[in-house]
């Protein structure tokens, strides 16, 4: 009986590391998303097999003064785009995350791109996530609000923050 | 995924084992010189409708910001006493080296807790090498020593930098 209970209690065990693992959305909440939208991002995504599905999401973060991200939350990325706002003139950063699952595999995986944004009052943001067959894209561009100038940003990673 | 996680781990010996050297290469240059004699590895040469300057500028930008990389793959197997829970980490490490004549970009990658046989050149095995030559004004040469087994992926990558129609990142996981 022991014996029995030992396995068991192992096999819940690893069926609780399984789901933990599996999830990956550990600690994971949804962004509140409730100022006003600046940011209009556009996901395409195909894995490029019926065997397994990609997913996108961005996991958002404001950034201190001595640069330290603190989340806040995360957006499911849905095809073919959706509005989101962060506070403008502050720094931001954003980890846009691509999880595969296959199927036939039973495995998941996931990789992620991620950039400082800070954003402008009076500029919208286009956005645009793509993963096609294991190529994965992030690229945003600046809008100002009412003229059709716009300029590419360019991704930053966290260790620059210091010099914006 | 698993076996591709499985060739990553296992091409180093491969490799060394068909070339016969009985070491691993630890520069870029025996790379060079390893991956067209083995069975694992291979050399692709081709033209692309690009300026010289043009490519090592997508080198430069798109390397260190896609491959500078730690990927953790986990996948399960059922097992007697329940699930079979497997980890591999793999860091990749990116180098552009830039001249006037040539552009170098090389790639390496490091696997956590793989049993290691040979000797591993600081960075990680060597697992991709791209040189890129100026032809003709709007002409570039690109000479790729990769591995003829998996790693597609990062293959494709690469080719869609030097050519520039596809210039997002590979997903290493894959």
């Amino acid at each position: 009986m022991k014996t029995s209970t030992h396995i068991m209690g192992r096999r819940i065990a690893g069926a609780l590391l399984i789901v933990g693992l599996l999830s990956g959305c550990a600690g994971l909440r949804p962004y509140p998303n409730t100022m006003g939208k600046n940011l209009h991002i556009q996901t395409e995504t195909d894995s490029g097999s019926i065997f397994s599905k990609v997913r996108a999401a961005v996991d958002i973060f404001s950034v201190n003064a001595d640069c330290t991200p603190e989340y806040q939350g995360t957006v499911k990325l849905k095809a073919p785009s959706i509005d989101v706002g962060i506070s403008p003139n502050e720094l931001s950063y954003m980890v846009f995350v691509f999880s595969n699952s296959s199927f036939l595999a039973n495995s998941r995986s996931s990789i992620s791109h991620e950039t400082l944004l800070k954003t402008r009052a009076g500029y919208n943001y286009d956005i645009k996530v793509s993963y096609i067959d294991d190529i994965y894209d992030v690229s945003i561009e600046e809008n100002h609000q009412g003229s059709s100038k716009s300029r590419e940003i360019e991704l930053r990673n966290l260790s620059t923050c210091q010099s914006l | 995924m698993k076996k591709l996680i499985a060739i990553s781990i296992l091409i180093p010996g491969l490799v060394s084992m068909l070339t016969g050297c009985g070491s691993m290469p630890l520069t870029a240059d025996e790379f060079r010189k390893a991956a067209p004699k083995a069975m694992t590895g291979e050399v692709a040469t081709f033209e692309v409708d690009r300026p010289f300057q043009a490519v090592a500028e997508t080198f430069n930008k798109k390397a260190p910001a896609c491959l500078n990389k730690t990927v953790t793959t986990t996948s399960s197997t059922p097992g007697k006493y329940g699930p079979v829970v497997s980890t591999y980490t793999v860091t990749y490490k990116p180098t552009v080296l830039l001249g006037r004549e040539k552009v170098e970009l090389h790639v390496q990658h490091h696997t956590d807790n793989a049993l290691k046989v040979y000797e591993e050149p600081a960075g990680g095995y060597f697992l991709l090498v791209a040189d890129a030559y100026p032809i003709e004004e709007n002409k570039t040469r690109i000479d790729m020593y990769r591995p003829a087994i998996g790693h597609k992926t990062l293959i494709k990558a690469v080719e869609g930098w030097s050519t520039g129609k596809n210039v997002g990142c590979p997903d290493l996981t894959q």
